[in-house]
């Protein structure tokens, strides 16, 4: 019921955020412009000051096999989560690779230490709730970047919250769980962090309007994510839109 | 009656299928293209006997020769293109040239060795597919897809966009060059300006890369 009532409660306020956005002619394809411009300075100097530092340490001190192994136990970790999500989206095949991944990585892997089902040909995939809420045709609703998790949308942000539904800790009872939750989100945004250090040095260094280009990216990932990776040729803009009548 | 609607129905089938098999023709064709131009790419990157300075006059060549870069340049303008200054768009063209391939030319020492599969294509409309290829060796850990945009002008084939980890990278410069151009009261000039100053500080990240492997 408590998870239930925070779940209601992060939504409302999101819709709340919906609400209270500005309309600007020049990004009218974001109308929570304001919000995320300031979301995004913070993410950035909280990133600068904290986030990369550590990642950098954290890459320091730990050799590869360790961190790819954390990678992995993290990974397996979210299987429950993923294998709901391919029920949801009726995807029985993709729920059952998922289900063979993890029997595999927590047995012969020890518990998920090694990703012997990878070695074995069954790739791992990732489904989530926003994916799912995509699946049954919810919009993805305006572009919105949280706090610290960075770029998301309306849909993603709810999809989740509500996530944590189909997560077996928020339903288990014992001291420490919720700070076992809440260090296993951090080490999940430490690692992920740290795999993609060159990668945002990169998109930085090379992008002319740093949020427009997260933005952009994150968008185009997203919608390829909810494909399975499929090239949506529909959904490409023609090459001569704006040319000159 | 009868016999005319069986014989209009057989010409129908006829048409529909020349039209299916000028379609299937047309992919095998862009799957051809993108199979030798993208191998002869590698083949450039990987070539050992050519200095760097070489290397990157061969790409930029080659580069010249796929693709359509005013065609590109106008598309990543968005509808800032329609009704532009043609001076205006003429700057912008040669900048955008400098800057695009100096992106890539920064990034030509972390090829090599790599080897290219045709997996398939898809026709959206005539002289306009995309062909979707799997990168695999080289320095990439994992195999890597790449989906190539072909379109088809005057007979001539070009690449126009490229998607990498989903993302579409013409269509990515454009949310950004639009996004630039909105936020200066839709003056092309203004992103003329920064991609000026990104080539003039040479920065394109190169030099920035972090040892992962350690």
């Amino acid at each position: 019921m408590r998870i239930f009532l925070r779940i209601v409660a992060l939504t409302g306020s999101l819709i709340a955020l919906g609400a209270c956005s500005t309309t600007n002619a020049a990004h009218d394809g974001d109308p929570l412009y304001s919000w995320n411009k300031s979301m995004h300075a913070f993410n950035k100097g909280a990133d600068t000051v904290l986030i990369k530092p550590v990642a950098q340490g954290y890459r320091a001190v730990v050799p590869k096999p360790g961190r790819d192994g954390l990678r992995n136990v993290l990974d397996n970790l979210r299987s429950p989560i993923i294998f709901g999500n391919d029920v949801l989206q009726g995807k029985f095949d993709r729920a059952g690779t998922t289900l063979q991944r993890f029997v595999l990585n927590t047995t012969i892997g020890i518990f998920g230490l090694f990703d012997v089902a990878k070695r074995g040909g069954i790739e791992k995939h990732n489904e989530d709730m926003g994916q799912t809420l995509a699946s049954w045709g919810v919009d993805s609703g305006p572009y919105l970047v949280l706090p610290l998790l960075g770029p998301s949308s309306l849909r993603d942000a709810t999809g989740f919250v509500l996530d944590f539904g189909l997560e077996p800790l928020t339903y288990s009872r014992f001291k420490g769980r919720q700070a076992l939750l809440i260090g296993r989100t951090g080490l999940a945004g430490l690692s992920l962090r740290e795999e993609n250090l060159e990668v945002i040095d990169d998109l930085r260094a090379t992008s002319i309007d740093e949020y427009a280009s997260i933005k952009s990216a994150y968008e185009q990932f997203r919608a390829n994510e909810i494909a399975d990776g499929e090239v949506q040729i529909d959904d490409l803009p023609d090459f001569d839109e704006f040319e000159d009548e | 009656m009868m016999r005319r609607s069986m014989i209009k129905r057989f010409v129908l089938a006829v048409i529909g299928g020349l039209l299916m098999a000028n379609a299937a023709l047309a992919a095998t064709d862009d799957e051809d293209f993108v199979r030798i131009k993208a191998n002869e790419a590698l083949a450039i990157l990987s070539n050992d006997a050519l200095t760097h300075e070489q290397k990157t006059d061969c790409f930029r060549d080659f580069v010249e020769e796929i693709s359509d870069v005013p065609r590109v340049a106008r598309f990543v303008l968005g509808k800032y293109a329609r009704g532009v200054d043609p001076v205006k768009l003429e700057n912008f063209t040669t900048v955008f040239r400098q800057y695009a391939t100096g992106v890539y030319e920064s990034r030509l020492g972390s090829f090599g060795g790599e080897t290219l599969m045709v997996t398939g294509s898809k026709d959206r409309k005539p002289g306009d597919s995309v062909v979707s290829t799997v990168i695999n060796g080289g320095q990439l850990a994992e195999p890597l897809d790449v989906n190539w945009r072909i379109q088809t002008r005057k007979g001539k084939k070009q690449v126009l966009d490229v998607q990498v980890f989903g993302i579409w990278l013409a269509l990515h410069q454009r949310n950004e060059i639009t996004s630039v151009i909105a936020n200066n009261n839709g003056d092309v000039d203004a992103a003329t300006s920064i991609l000026e100053t990104r080539i003039t500080n040479a920065d394109f990240g190169q030099d920035d890369e972090e040892d992962e492997g350690k």
